[in-house]
Formats: structure tokens, sequence, C-alpha cells
């Protein structure tokens, strides 16, 4: 392929220096069109954080164990697994509840024991 | 080549901006053009560089305005080019390319063929050999423009130069 095929020269679309004038007396700034531009990325990038936040938050356990309880119980972490059995006498019946909490295997579901007469 | 406008002083005035733009048009254009593949996208991005241009021209130095004008354009087509590819991977724009229809068969296979190879290159080779052999600027008017050396630019012409050729088959001159 030859050198001038290569770098051939195109004519430009016609009327550019017009144009350009009536863009500058205008005073197109055209700001705008580059919002224009960029709001429907960023629209779309928010809505995928969203839609992932949203999918994230419904299968977290603890996420949902919030609604359930304070944000201090939940600072904790992870309680060690109790060396006695757990065990709710009659007389906590009206002071302890028990919340199922599912997770994203339908075979795995936590129990949330929470009570105020517990005591450490 | 920059003389012409380096005998105006400053500031940046309309006269000067339309004088750049007689003048420059043409190159800028087929430069652009190298990046789009559309014509009217392509004009679109030569007179949005003139217009960021003017917008500030009461920081413009007219003595770089020339190198600021061709910095500012290849800036822009980068960002819009690279845009499009973000827009037609989210299936929200047609590419917008132009087709070789109008060409002859041979034609079209050979327009194809050159747009694959300077597609191939590297945007830092592709700036230079395209400032150089479309613009017909000096290296020391390309290094100024993109801000390199003039080794570099030297190296990159030779490298997209070479890239071509291997590419495209032997040229006849380069």
């Amino acid at each position: 392929m030859k050198h001038d095929e290569i770098f051939e020269r195109l004519e430009p679309p016609h009327n550019g220096l017009a144009r350009l004038r009536s863009r500058i007396d205008a005073g197109d700034d055209r700001w705008w069109v580059s919002v224009a531009r960029v709001a429907p990325l960023a629209f779309v990038a928010a809505a995928i954080v969203l839609v992932i936040i949203v999918v994230t938050r419904r299968n977290d356990p603890i996420a949902e164990a919030r609604h359930h309880t304070g944000t201090a119980e939940i600072a904790l972490g992870i309680a060690p697994m109790p060396t006695e059995t757990v065990a709710v006498d009659d007389d906590a019946r009206t002071t302890t509840a028990l919340t199922e909490v599912r997770t994203t295997n339908p075979n795995v579901a936590f129990y949330w024991v929470s009570s105020t007469s517990w005591k450490q | 080549m920059w003389s012409e406008l380096r005998r105006d002083e400053c500031p940046l005035d309309q006269a000067t901006l339309e004088r750049a733009y007689i003048k420059l048009e043409k190159p800028m254009f087929n430069i652009v053009y190298r990046w789009l593949w559309n014509a009217s996208d392509a004009q679109e991005v030569c007179q949005e560089a003139f217009l960021k241009v003017w917008n500030a021209r009461e920081r413009v130095d007219v003595t770089t305005l020339e190198p600021l004008l061709y910095r500012t354009a290849l800036n822009l087509a980068s960002n819009r080019r690279r845009s499009a590819r973000v827009w037609r991977w989210l299936g929200l724009e047609a590419a917008e390319e132009e087709t070789s229809a109008a060409r002859t068969g041979e034609e079209a296979v050979n327009a194809t063929r050159l747009r694959a190879a300077i597609e191939a290159l590297p945007e830092r080779l592709r700036e230079v050999i395209m400032l150089a052999e479309l613009a017909e600027m000096s290296y020391g008017e390309i290094a100024e423009t993109l801000s390199i050396p003039v080794g570099t630019v030297g190296s990159r012409r030779n490298a997209a130069l070479a890239a071509l050729a291997e590419t495209l088959g032997s040229s006849e001159e380069s």
C-alpha cells in the first residue's frame, strides 16, 4: 500500500468555520453537553452500586440481625461457642426471644437468642 | 510552520482563533478522524477543541496556540473514543463508524485493512505518526505538542512506520 493511500487526506465537512463562529458568537460554553454526556454513565454506575449493596445486604445475616438488636451487641462480632448448654429457664421465658436469621444457604439458619435477663 | 501565529501578540482574540482554524482545520480533522472514523464526530471534536481553548482564552499563550489546539483535540478524541467504547460495551450506543459502502470492493478491503492497521497502533505511536504525516510537523513541533523529547518522537515515528509496514506489507515510501 502506498504512502499517500495510508495517509490519505480527507476533506472535512463544509461550513466548519461558520459553525465555529456561530458557536463562539452564541457564547456556547457547552458545559451542559459534557454533563449530559457523563450523567447517564454516572447514573448507570450508581444503579449498579445500589443493586450490589441491596443484594449484598439482603444476603448478609449480620445485616439482617441488625434489625433485631442494638448496634453495640453487633459490634461484639461472633461470640465464642458457649462451653455449657444454653438453657432458658422457665423464669426467663418472658424475657427471652428466639429469632431465626436466614442465610444464603437454605439448609443453614442461625438462631438469635436475645435475653434481657442473661448474665455473663 | 508556527511562525505565522507567533507574530501575533497576546491576548487571544477571535480573529486569531479563526485564522488558526482555517489553517488547522484539515490536518486536525484528518488526525482526529483516525481516532473516531466518523467525519461529523471528527469535525465536532475539532470544534470542541477550538471552543475549549477559546473559553480559556484569558490563560492561553498565543505563542503556543497551535500545539495547545492539537493537544486538546487529541485528548478530546481519545476521551470520546474511550467513552464510545464503554457505551458500545454497555450496548447503549450503536456503532456509528462510517462504512466503506461507497467504495468499490478492492478499495473497501484496503480501507478496512488500513483502518485495522492504524487501530492496532498504540496511541502514543499513532499521535506521532499522524502529526508528522498529516500535520506535516517537524520533530521539534511534535515534541512540543506532546511534551516529549525530540529523540522519542523519532523513535516512535520509526516504530509506527515499522508496525504499519509489517501489517500492510511494504510501503513504497515512508
